[in-house]
């Protein structure tokens, strides 16, 4: 009904067209896009395809095809060595993190003071860079001063006094540590959304039918979560398997490489090694496994919901 | 199987008291309503015996014993939501089975008796279905089996019949008193809804503002309302209510004369007659005179709105009553259906002549 278009219309610039107008509103934040992500994407992929080893010389070297690619793929053990660690640091760090940050929002769901305050005062390891959180916990992990160390040489008698980044196995449980120290506020913040949009008369209809706290979450509440479980597993599993900063700066990738995760190895090897070319390569072997769980994880959350 | 008692409950959220001092005693196998619009506390009332909201004083037994402070799992009472509150995950027959599985019940045991209450309730077919793929009415009647499936002490029904459509509500309302009537579970039913309080109820408890209003069978309730609440919200249409005064055994308002047994010294009161209890004269020949505000035919009668003087009352007249918007009317009340409230309490006041109950 055109009687009823508003009167006043936006007139600026002359005669351009609301069409075009916001192709120009868009513009700068698709430049910043291009700029920061396709760029870098393009010619990371053009890299991965030459020998470019900057301690030789900093000009790109010598066109080598998939060359790059066929050696990390078949012949190179630190690589591999690098796969597995990641592997086991995903793993452990997605199931240890949901599940602290499921207890978490269980625990802190409700509206009381007491509740809302750690929920704010929790929120503040996830504000924080994750290379300053890796820097922290070297220090609460040192065994002369670190807070930590004593507090866990007071409750295991037998971790009194131990090195924690002295031992690869020690040395990954604290990094793990840290991470789900880190990340678990986030997740746990996910949860308490979808817990509170969870159907309260389904839970009260089953403390009426006679289920105990323990079946009332496994059975009933913990089954109407699954579809926010289900993007939450993804997207920690995306976080972890780039996990980077913590490993710096808590363990450097040792004792050895046995903390030396994929993105801590391309980085090694593009800044300490200078062979660009193939860190490219490997960059881009994470990404295609990235991509992967990206592209479920962007399905689960564009799919409608059932009713 | 028991009876439920609350003595002297209390209710307050925060400074606001949603009930005060509550005595309400249930018998065992009765059906009890708790009616009344929204915010009179009778959902806090079932929910305070369902265990899912704690009372502030007062005490609160099932079956002679005290459960204030049992869990609602541990009171032994199922309960039928507004939402149903099904379980999504679940399928109908788990639905049903869940309240058997808590407590340890399995195999072949309960598979007979979760098919035994959907087939009750007519839902023998849908038992692998999701409760997505139901209707509301469908849904209704698994929530209805989930209640059912084990004997509780107490059925709690919180307005279980309010998302449904009128027709199917007519249906279920019917179900739910066969199958209450059948298994002779003590019920407590809430409702705003007067018909279905009316029609259900062994008993019906009129709440308004926290406090029971009356509690009495519903021919009592609707044939002597105890106060002008009550007299407001029960009936279709409700009852008309006119205010004047009572002057030498005669009613007066302005345009309105009415002559019967009142009480000689009746002073400011406010008179209520049902629609049916009035009848339609010829102009100048009624007790009330006035002209046709509107009529409303409703399938088996016409509904007759007549102003007169500063009132406006409903009569029922027969479905061939013709009468144009402003046309003169007279009304007849039948005296021995008379209702008189205090103008200043609104409580009912009881006159002699009268068979009451008539």
């Amino acid at each position: 009904m055109p009687g009823i278009l508003p009167a006043r219309r936006f007139e600026g610039w002359g005669r351009m067209h609301d069409r075009v107008l916001k192709y120009w509103l868009i513009a700068p934040a698709l430049l910043v896009i291009a700029g920061t992500l396709l760029y870098p994407l393009v010619s990371g992929l053009w890299y991965s395809l030459h020998e470019w080893k900057l301690s030789d010389s900093p000009a790109l070297g010598p066109f080598v095809g998939l060359g790059n690619y066929v050696v990390a793929v078949s012949d190179d053990p630190d690589l591999l060595n690098s796969g597995r660690v990641t592997l086991i640091f995903t793993v452990l760090s997605v199931v240890c993190t949901l599940s602290v940050a499921m207890g978490l929002a269980v625990l802190l769901s409700g509206n009381g003071r007491l509740e809302v305050n750690a929920r704010t005062l929790l929120v503040i390891p996830f504000a924080m860079s994750p290379a300053l959180v890796g820097v922290s916990w070297r220090f609460l992990l040192n065994p002369e001063f670190g807070g930590f160390s004593a507090l866990i040489g007071a409750l295991v008698p037998g971790l009194k006094g131990a090195s924690f980044l002295a031992d690869p196995t020690l040395a990954m449980a604290a990094l793990i540590l840290c991470d789900v120290w880190h990340s678990a506020p986030y997740f746990m913040l996910m949860f308490i959304g979808a817990l509170a949009s969870l159907p309260q008369e389904t839970v009260e209809a089953a403390q009426v039918d006679g289920a105990s706290r323990i079946r009332l979450f496994f059975e009933i509440v913990l089954p109407q979560l699954k579809p926010v479980l289900a993007i939450a597993v993804l997207l920690k599993i995306i976080f972890s398997l780039k996990v980077l900063d913590q490993v710096i700066t808590l363990t450097n990738g040792g004792p050895g490489t046995s903390t030396e995760t994929l993105a801590h190895f391309i980085y090694q090897t593009a800044f300490r090694w200078y062979d660009v070319g193939y860190a490219a390569a490997t960059a881009y072997l994470l990404a295609a496994c990235m991509a992967v769980f990206a592209a479920i994880y962007f399905q689960l959350i564009t799919e409608r919901r059932p009713a | 199987m028991a009876s439920v008692e609350l003595v002297g409950v209390e209710k307050r959220f925060g400074s606001f008291s949603a009930l005060q001092h509550l005595d309400l005693s249930v018998a065992d196998g009765e059906f009890l309503v708790l009616l009344g619009p929204s915010g009179c506390g009778k959902t806090t009332t079932m929910r305070m015996v369902a265990g899912l909201e704690e009372a502030t004083a007062g005490e609160i037994l099932i079956g002679g014993r005290r459960v204030n402070d049992a869990l609602p799992k541990d009171r032994d009472v199922a309960m039928v939501f507004q939402n149903y509150g099904l379980y999504p995950h679940m399928s109908v027959a788990q639905n049903i089975g869940y309240p058997l599985k808590v407590r340890g019940i399995g195999g072949p045991d309960r598979e007979g008796r979760v098919k035994r209450a959907a087939e009750k309730v007519e839902l023998g077919p849908l038992l692998h279905r999701k409760p997505r793929e139901l209707s509301g009415g469908q849904r209704q009647r698994v929530a209805l089996a989930r209640a059912i499936v084990r004997t509780p002490q107490v059925f709690l029904m919180d307005e279980p019949l309010s998302n449904l459509d009128a027709k199917l509500r007519v249906t279920m309302r019917a179900e739910i008193k066969h199958l209450q009537h059948e298994l002779g579970v003590t019920t407590i039913y809430v409702t705003h809804d007067q018909i279905e309080a009316m029609t259900l109820a062994h008993r019906v408890a009129v709440m308004n503002g926290g406090v029971i209003q009356q509690l009495d069978t519903p021919e009592a309730i609707y044939d002597r309302p105890a106060n002008l609440f009550v007299a407001g919200f029960i009936g279709s249409p409700p009852m008309n209510l006119v205010p004047g005064r009572i002057a030498g055994g005669t009613f007066q308002a302005p345009g309105i004369t009415i002559a019967g047994a009142f009480p000689a010294a009746g002073g400011d009161v406010i008179l209520g007659i049902r629609s049916e209890d009035v009848t339609i004269a010829a102009p100048g020949e009624g007790s009330i005179e006035g002209q046709v505000y509107a009529s409303e035919l409703t399938g088996e009668a016409v509904l007759v709105t007549v102003s007169a003087g500063g009132a406006r009352l409903i009569a029922r007249a027969p479905r061939s009553f013709r009468g144009g918007f402003g046309s003169p009317i007279a009304l007849n009340v039948d005296a021995g259906k008379i209702h008189l409230f205090d103008e200043a309490t609104g409580r009912r006041i009881a006159f002699a002549d009268r068979s009451d109950g008539g």
